[in-house]
């Protein structure tokens, strides 16, 4: 079994050292996160911040880590709750300085989304940002990263009965959130 | 029409393809300068963290103890020696008190005003009363270890109601009472 994780392009065999596995797993990985996080945060910097954290995290839990919570499983983990952290200190920051509720999701919300997103695309996008987090973040993992059950289930810490139930409520709550706006 | 979940597979993917022109590569990772050490190093220090902060606390409380000893040496046993203080009424009461007294108004409407007593434990007499200044009243009595001096607390409402909830100004000010028992003058009450 790889080490790293069950993806073919990573050495298989005995645990790398700490700065050697956690540099290879960010040359194979860091992209896909990094966009990730901007799809979750609206803010490519912020979505950097936070993978560059979750490696961080890693590189000191090197050895620490032990099968199954794979290396990648534990930067998807972190990435997942960095983005949850960040997101609750925006909206903390946001009813500090009495900021507007957001109503669009950044990254789609903007002129060149506008071009390259469909209407439909854009309406489904929104009512996922509207969705509680647990249900918003199964969603991103089945749906954005494709994940499967399991997979969504290690990475975020619960059973695959919950990430089976939350990922059914998320729908149907998306389904009535959709119905009603159209 | 889709189903909703094909609508958000459709959706995500549209959201995959955006973020991909957003981005097209990670910025180089920064990693400690020193390696990163196993768990039995990182144990030892957050166990001294652990006991350094209650001894920490344990030090300040320890030190703060002796400086209140010692502050309280200076104040009441030099300055205000006990020696001085006046001779105690039955059971150790004090021979002079200085109590409120009600004056005038009424509690439920927030214009009670306090007057002042001024009064002998031995003989249970009254030495004097003194009125409060208009739309003032008496809140408080401190006393000094010589029995002779008090410290009453008033507070003066600038439209004669004392509810904290209405609009008027309360004021806060000290008055000194000095007790001279057996003098012609025996209470007097001045602003310190």
């Amino acid at each position: 079994m790889d080490f790293l994780d069950n993806d073919t392009s990573l050495r298989s065999g005995p645990r790398p050292k700490a700065d050697e596995g956690v540099t290879e797993l960010y040359a194979a990985h860091a992209v896909g996160l990094i966009r990730l996080g901007f799809v979750m945060l609206g803010d490519r910097a912020a979505a950097e911040d936070v993978v560059q954290d979750a490696f961080l995290g890693l590189y000191r839990h090197w050895d620490r880590l032990s099968d199954p919570f794979t290396p990648l499983t534990y930067v998807r983990s972190s990435v997942l709750n960095g983005c949850r952290a960040a997101l609750r200190n925006r909206a903390r920051r946001d009813r500090r300085d009495r900021t507007a509720a957001r109503d669009g999701w950044p990254p789609f919300d903007s002129a060149e989304a506008a071009v390259l997103l469909s209407q439909e695309h854009q309406e489904v996008l929104s009512a996922v940002r509207k969705l509680a987090h647990r249900q918003r973040e199964v969603l991103m993992l089945r749906y954005y990263l494709g994940l499967s059950t399991d997979e969504t289930a290690r990475v975020m810490g619960i059973s695959t009965g919950t990430v089976k139930s939350a990922t059914s409520r998320a729908i149907a709550a998306l389904g009535r959130t959709l119905k009603e706006e159209s | 029409m889709n189903s909703v979940e094909d609508r958000v597979h459709a959706a995500m993917s549209a959201a995959a393809d955006l973020a991909a022109r957003e981005i097209h590569s990670a910025p180089p990772l920064r990693l400690p300068s020193e390696p990163a050490v196993g768990a039995r190093h990182r144990h030892a220090p957050r166990r001294w963290i652990r006991w350094a902060a209650p001894l920490a606390a344990a030090v300040v409380v320890v030190a703060l103890a002796i400086a209140l000893v010692l502050i309280k040496d200076i104040q009441n046993g030099r300055v205000v020696p006990s020696s001085t203080a006046a001779p105690a009424g039955p059971g150790g009461v004090p021979r002079y008190y200085v109590a409120l007294k009600r004056f005038a108004g009424n509690v439920d409407d927030y214009t009670q005003q306090n007057g002042i007593v001024v009064g002998d434990s031995v003989t249970g007499k009254t030495l004097a009363t003194f009125a409060p200044p208009a739309r003032t009243t008496f809140e408080s009595v401190t006393a000094a270890a010589d029995d002779r001096t008090f410290v009453v607390f008033a507070v003066t409402s600038s439209s004669g109601s004392f509810d904290v909830r209405a609009k008027a100004t309360l004021t806060g000010s000290w008055y000194e009472v000095r007790l001279a028992p057996g003098t012609a003058d025996p209470a007097r009450v001045t602003l310190p």
